[in-house]
């Protein structure tokens, strides 16, 4: 089981989608914390808490934005990742942008 | 010889005092002369206004402002900043001014400063919090095409009908985000923009592009109204402007 911290491990501020436009990107932190582990089918818990918060290009670049890189169904993404948080309606947020990507995708 | 080849020619030794150090620096004449200094002015009387600038959408300059104006608000009021819900909003903004603003050339051709993309601004004044974000890209309707899917600006500016073209503009990223047609990953940016003002209660936002200008108030005693107005300049930029009024302490 990986554990992984925004707060601790990428940034205390996430913002934008893309890395080309900045380091604290949904992109980057897609790139170097989920990629891997979910390609190898690893368990994933990715903690939200601790930042000063997240706009809707970071967190869909990052989890909606792992099923399209690696064409995953959200089933198997979604059981091998957890999301912690102390705000729920931020755990439903990003289970949305996996469901979405992943009805897109077929 | 080059400029960069002559001796630097002022260079600003820092006042021990902190005052001075902080109008030095609201005034930017660090900036002129090169010279480094970190300091966040935070004095009442050097600032009301306090702002940052950047060229890419990394969180850490915005966000350390941010968190300075938030601990003072809560310091000084009843009703405390959310900074998750604030933040939201204003990340967007950032991103939306560096990945979409400057995407096409203006009609006048100014294609953008190399270093500077975006400008922050926040304000704590007579009780109401105001943050704005401003860029001098292209606006909100030379981009709409990339940021909304087709189907839906038509469908929008049918229903829009006559009138300014950068309200309708404006106002269709609004309704995209408030609708959530879900069409696309993206173009949820301006949801996050209205996201500040219900979180926080009430507020108004405004949002000003080229010649356009919407305001979106907000109680939650009488939800959500909005105006457009037409400017009769053109002011070759996007400014994103919330207003939040605080509780007194």
């Amino acid at each position: 089981m990986i554990m992984v911290s925004v707060a601790n491990n990428f940034t205390r501020f996430p913002s934008g989608r893309y890395k080309r436009n900045g380091e604290t990107s949904g992109e980057g932190f897609r790139e170097k914390f989920l990629e891997g582990p979910l390609q190898r089918g690893e368990h994933v818990t990715v903690d939200l808490d601790g930042t000063v918060g997240y706009g809707s290009s970071f967190l869909e670049e990052a989890f909606g934005g792992v099923v399209r890189s690696l064409r995953l169904k959200a089933d198997y993404v979604l059981s091998l990742l957890t999301i912690k948080s102390t705000d729920p309606e931020l755990v439903n947020e990003v289970r949305q942008y996996i469901v979405e990507a992943s009805e897109k995708l077929s | 010889m080059t400029q960069s080849d002559l001796a630097k020619p002022i260079t600003i030794i820092d006042p021990r005092i902190r005052r001075p150090r902080e109008v030095m620096k609201q005034i930017g004449l660090y900036e002129i002369t090169g010279d480094r200094c970190d300091l966040i002015p935070e004095r009442k009387d050097v600032v009301y206004w306090r702002a940052t600038k950047g060229r890419d959408q990394s969180g850490g300059t915005p966000g350390q402002l941010l968190e300075v104006v938030a601990e003072r608000v809560n310091s000084e009021h009843a009703q405390q900043l959310e900074l998750s819900g604030v933040w939201r909003g204003l990340s967007e903004a950032v991103a939306n001014s560096v990945d979409h603003a400057y995407s096409k050339a203006r009609p006048d051709g100014f294609a953008g400063l190399p270093e500077t993309k975006w400008w922050m601004f926040t304000q704590l004044r007579d009780g109401v919090f105001t943050m704005a974000v401003c860029d001098l890209g292209c606006g909100y309707q030379a981009t709409i095409d990339e940021t909304l899917p087709e189907k839906f600006i038509a469908t929008f500016a049918e229903a829009f009908g006559l009138g300014n073209r950068d309200c309708m503009a404006i106002d269709a990223a609004m309704e995209y985000g408030r609708s959530g047609t879900k069409q696309d990953e993206r173009g949820k940016g301006s949801r996050d923009a209205r996201s500040v003002i219900e979180q926080h209660g009430s507020g108004e936002l405004w949002i000003l592009s080229n010649t356009g200008w919407m305001t979106y108030a907000y109680s939650r005693a009488e939800g959500w109204s909005n105006t457009r107005h037409a400017l009769g300049i053109d002011i070759k930029g996007t400014i994103v402007w919330w207003k939040l009024p605080l509780k007194e302490a």
